[in-house]
């Protein structure tokens, strides 16, 4: 689309430009915007377009001024035409405002889902050449598709890789509080070296970029700040640079400030650092690995290339570890990716049910002017000045929508960022697509136009005598049968965005009723991690007092009726990995993920969760034998035969055999969706470890989140410089973890309403016409005895033929295309046969609604006048 | 009256800037615009306002040589013809005349 775009704009350019200038002014776009992929090919696109928009404001302005002669008449002409269509418009403004509105609302919801599509899927990467590059992690096909970030070592090796890529470099994240102008915050810091920022191109805000000086051992700490962090906390103080924070006690000279849309790591967006030397490069585990690709290889040459290279370091165990690429789109998941070609699609039909609306529209006023056309022809108009009148309302109505449409394309785009699921943070600096636009308002730009000519052709053409007998009414048989069809085809389509939203209602209704395995009600959670400088991992004993003096301060707290500390609230405590080895087996234990962790002894009763069988843990629980409580589906599948209780296992071949003391019931762990026993649940005794991590969670008999106040303040009597992570309330955390599939059915719905809406109009048009034509025909009948009924009945067997084609179409194209919404419903058969009915008889009740007005109409026909009419 | 025709001040600022500059080219007329004055005029304006100048004879564009950082497009290179000192000459005349004297109420 973007080279046809390019090559329209270089024409329109070459049309209104003076002869030889073409060329020039490219060249000099090209000097001035480096030339390059991505949004600097993009700037030089938009910057010709304006300047072909000046030149064609120039060229109409000196025309306008150099009035006399030929073109100076023909100017006044199209001022004449325009004036003239404006004034039509005017006196019929029901049609004015629904065909404005129909345009409108096509042009909006395309342009902003194909905007949020285009930023999410297909440029992910905001800055030049930023298709190309990739994130590189290591993947593990035997153990479920673990996926571990590279080592040190196993970058070097593909950096040499210099067929593949351009560029390998690597960055950590670490953790720091800073302290300083309020509260106390966690943040991370990603080190790197100073020649990343250059390998993405980006240049700072503000200030300067890292350079090699600064990752000298003795070089002074510097960061660079991000936009948002720069505008939250320091107020966009544009004399930032040189100013000091403090980051976990030390002291951090800042040297600028990154653009907004820079967010490597993607989705983070705090601080940047040079890694210096001997000091900040130590890696504990992996490190992130971003690859820019090298000119002309694609991401699946490179994955292959990948594969075949080694994802270790000499020496080092490899069995099963390969070379992963992940793109920016991917790390969305495929399950937004899908959601946003559905949403995509189902926006294309409402294009679809909007251009045939416009059409039908438009053929609807056709037939009332017709009458009109004719005379005007008559009275020496030529076909060329019919043609040009026509247009010119086309034109007018088209101009008006656009502008509309634009404004709610711009409005849907903040409202999707609002809306915007939790692993959609890209949703968030959405920006409208030029090329989206220009598609959608073209497509129902042309079929106003065409649609506009046909009766400046067919009317023009037309026998005056025949028309005026006529009085103009009598659209020809076949014109009915167009807008029979058209209306079908609309219904039939609005049944299908209709189908498609039931099905995500139907869906979003069975997920909400999951039960989550815990009651979230009044429960609150606030994740703690102490920093190791102050409670180093040596000291247990430091670390379990803190938790025990904050459980025990907040117990105290009104309001507060149990407290616990755990990984996390489920849906929200994340995972772990473990060789889980169960004692009877000896089958050296099968490597997987698991869910549960290390939790106090009030665990289950503050998040209400059902001990089937044995006991809690107690306070006794701290030395001693090691101890586990499992999850129903775990224990059945472990011990199938009898009681777990006494039974063994152990969580990594090393560790101590833990014996099983009670069985709890299954939560949700993960997200709502997935299956109780996807994971082994296995709880730990918090007593037996001594992490310096965890969540605080409280249940209070009110307000969850009126009990926070004070909960900081408790924690923060204990540790002033502790910085709290998140704090949510459980209800919060459940609605997050469905925060997509709402997102889907918030727009699907919106969809289906707009399409409903203009298929109703449709509807409405088509049995107005019908009967408008019909009148005499029903003067004539209810003059020779017919009842109203009998009138009734012939209007509604006009309208029951049209819906039922229109239904059936429908179903069948729903039916067709169920199969790619199977990604996006849960529990819910995509042929739901109850959503199916549902939706048709909406839709039929709906239609035959609309055919209520002029069903009356026809009904109060008085035969007097129609025939005195004639 | 109506010989002396006064140029707008964009005319005047573009006819300027082309007298400064060696080899002035649109690109260039905007920098140099903008470095003086601090004006940051569109693209757009600059051309239409070479155009206008062109078809009035102030005026005469010649092309220059295509390198490879312009893709391989000519320069369109400007240079003020007589017409355009004279016309430069009696605008900047008119205004000063008009001036005279203002200098207390208007400082500078």
């Amino acid at each position: 689309m973007a080279t046809l775009m390019e090559r329209a704009i270089v024409a329109w350019l070459h049309a209104v430009a003076p002869a030889g200038w073409t060329d020039t002014v490219i060249g000099d776009l090209r000097e001035e915007l480096a030339e390059g992929a991505g949004w600097q090919r993009r700037r030089a696109l938009a910057q010709t377009a304006c300047i072909a928009g000046r030149f064609t404001l120039e060229a109409l302005a000196s025309r306008i001024r150099r009035s006399p002669g030929r073109t100076g008449a023909r100017n006044m002409d199209i001022l004449t035409d325009l004036r003239q269509a404006a004034r039509a418009l005017a006196r019929t403004p029901g049609f004015s405002l629904v065909a404005i509105v129909t345009l409108a609302l096509a042009i909006g919801a395309n342009t902003a889902i194909y905007s949020a599509l285009s930023s999410i899927v297909l440029q992910p990467l905001p800055f030049k050449d930023g298709n190309r590059f990739v994130f590189l992690w290591r993947l593990n096909a035997g153990m479920g598709g673990v996926m571990l970030t590279p080592t040190p070592a196993v970058v070097d090796r593909w950096r040499e890789a210099t067929h593949i890529f351009e560029a390998v470099e690597s960055y950590t994240g670490k953790s720091f509080v800073m302290t300083g102008s309020g509260e106390p915050e966690d943040v991370t810091l990603t080190f790197m070296n100073p020649s990343t920022l250059r390998t993405f191109g980006v240049q700072p805000v503000l200030g300067r970029l890292l350079v090699e000086a600064d990752s000298e051992p003795s070089a002074d700490p510097v960061v660079l700040i991000s936009h948002a962090l720069w505008r939250s906390r320091f107020g966009a103080d544009a004399g930032i640079a040189g100013k000091t924070l403090s980051l976990s006690g030390s002291a951090y000279t800042i040297i600028g400030v990154m653009p907004a849309r820079f967010m490597v790591p993607l989705g983070s967006d705090v601080m940047w650092a040079a890694a210096r030397r001997g000091v900040d490069d130590r890696v504990e585990h992996g490190v992130s690995a971003v690859a820019k690709l090298a000119p002309g290889i694609s991401v699946e040459e490179a994955q292959t290339a990948l594969s075949a290279l080694p994802a270790s370091a000499a020496g080092e165990d490899d069995a099963g570890w390969s070379g992963r690429i992940m793109t920016p789109a991917d790390y969305n998941g495929t399950s937004v990716k899908s959601a946003l070609f559905v949403l995509s699609g189902a926006v294309g039909l409402l294009l679809l049910i909007a251009c045939v609306n416009v059409a039908n529209l438009i053929l609807t006023r056709y037939g009332a002017r017709r009458r009109e056309v004719a005379l005007r022809h008559a009275l020496g108009a030529t076909r060329g000045r019919l043609v040009r009148h026509l247009l010119a309302e086309s034109a007018l109505l088209a101009v008006a929508g656009g502008a509309t449409g634009l404004s709610i394309a711009y409005a849907g785009l903040s409202a999707m960022s609002a809306l915007r699921p939790r692993n959609l943070d890209m949703l968030e600096r959405l920006a409208l697509d030029p090329a989206a636009l220009m598609f959608a308002a073209a497509a129902t730009l042309v079929t106003a136009l065409l649609f506009g000519l046909a009766p400046a052709i067919t009317g023009s053409r037309a026998d005056l005598q025949e028309v005026l007998k006529t009085g103009g009414r009598a659209a020809t048989a076949s014109g009915r049968r167009v807008r029979g069809a058209l209306t079908i085809a609309q219904v039939a389509l609005a049944l299908i965005l209709l189908i498609g939203a039931g099905l995500l209602l139907r869906s979003y209704g069975r997920l909400m009723a999951v039960d989550p395995g815990f009651d979230p009600a009044g429960v609150v959670s606030v994740r703690v991690s102490l920093p190791s400088s102050r409670y180093p991992a040596k000291d247990p004993a430091k670390r379990r007092t803190f938790f025990d003096q904050a459980l025990a301060s907040i117990a105290a707290l009104p309001g507060v009726t149990s407290t616990a500390v755990g990984m996390g609230v489920p849906l929200d405590s994340g995972i772990m990995f473990g060789t889980i080895e169960i004692d009877e087996r000896r089958d050296g234990g099968k490597r997987s993920i698991f869910v549960g962790g290390h939790i106090t002894p009030d665990y289950f009763s503050t998040l209400s969760i059902k001990l089937i069988e044995g006991r809690s843990f107690t306070g006794d629980d701290r030395e001693g034998d090691p101890v586990a409580i499992v999850g129903r589906s775990f224990a059945k599948e472990s011990w199938p035969d009898g009681s777990p209780l006494g039974k063994r296992l152990r969580i990594d071949t090393h560790a101590p055999w833990l014996t099983v003391v009670g069985v709890a019931e299954d939560v949700k762990a993960l997200s709502l969706s997935s299956k109780s026993g996807d994971h082994p649940q296995i709880y730990l005794p918090r007593g037996q470890t001594s992490a310096g991590h965890g969540a605080i969670i409280v249940r209070s008999s009110g307000d969850p989140m009126a009990v926070v106040p004070a909960l900081k303040a408790k924690i923060w009597a204990l540790d002033a410089e502790l910085p709290l992570g998140e704090i949510a309330t459980a209800e919060q955390l459940i609605a997050r973890s469905s925060s997509q599939s709402r997102f889907n059915l918030a727009l699907l719905t919106v969809f289906a309403v707009c399409g409903l809406v203009l298929a109703l109009v449709g509807v409405y048009g088509v049995t107005a016409l019908f009967v408008g034509q019909r009148q005499r025909e029903v003067g004539i009948r209810m003059a020779l005895g017919a009842t109203r009924s009998a009138v009734a009945a012939l209007v509604l067997r006009q309208t029951g033929v049209l819906l039922a084609s229109a239904v059936v179409a429908g179903a069948i194209g729903a039916w067709l295309l169920s199969r790619y919404l199977e990604s996006l419903v849960f529990a819910t058969a995509t042929t739901d046969v109850a959503t199916f009915a549902v939706a048709s008889t909406a839709i039929v009740i709906a239609s035959i609604a609309a055919t209520l007005v002029p069903l009356r109409r026809a009904t109060s026909v008085d035969p007097a006048i129609v025939l005195r009419a004639e | 009256m109506g010989r002396v025709s006064i140029l707008g001040e964009l005319e005047q600022m573009v006819l300027m800037a082309v007298l400064r500059l060696e080899g002035a080219y649109p690109v260039s007329v905007r920098d140099e615009i903008k470095m003086r004055t601090g004006v940051d005029l569109s693209r757009g304006t600059i051309y239409v306002t070479l155009h206008r100048l062109e078809q009035r004879g102030l005026v005469v564009s010649v092309l220059g040589d295509p390198t490879p950082e312009r893709g391989g497009k000519a320069k369109r290179c400007f240079t003020v013809t007589a017409d355009g000192r004279a016309e430069l000459r009696a605008s900047r005349a008119a205004l000063r005349k008009l001036g005279a004297g203002l200098e207390r109420l208007i400082g500078g």
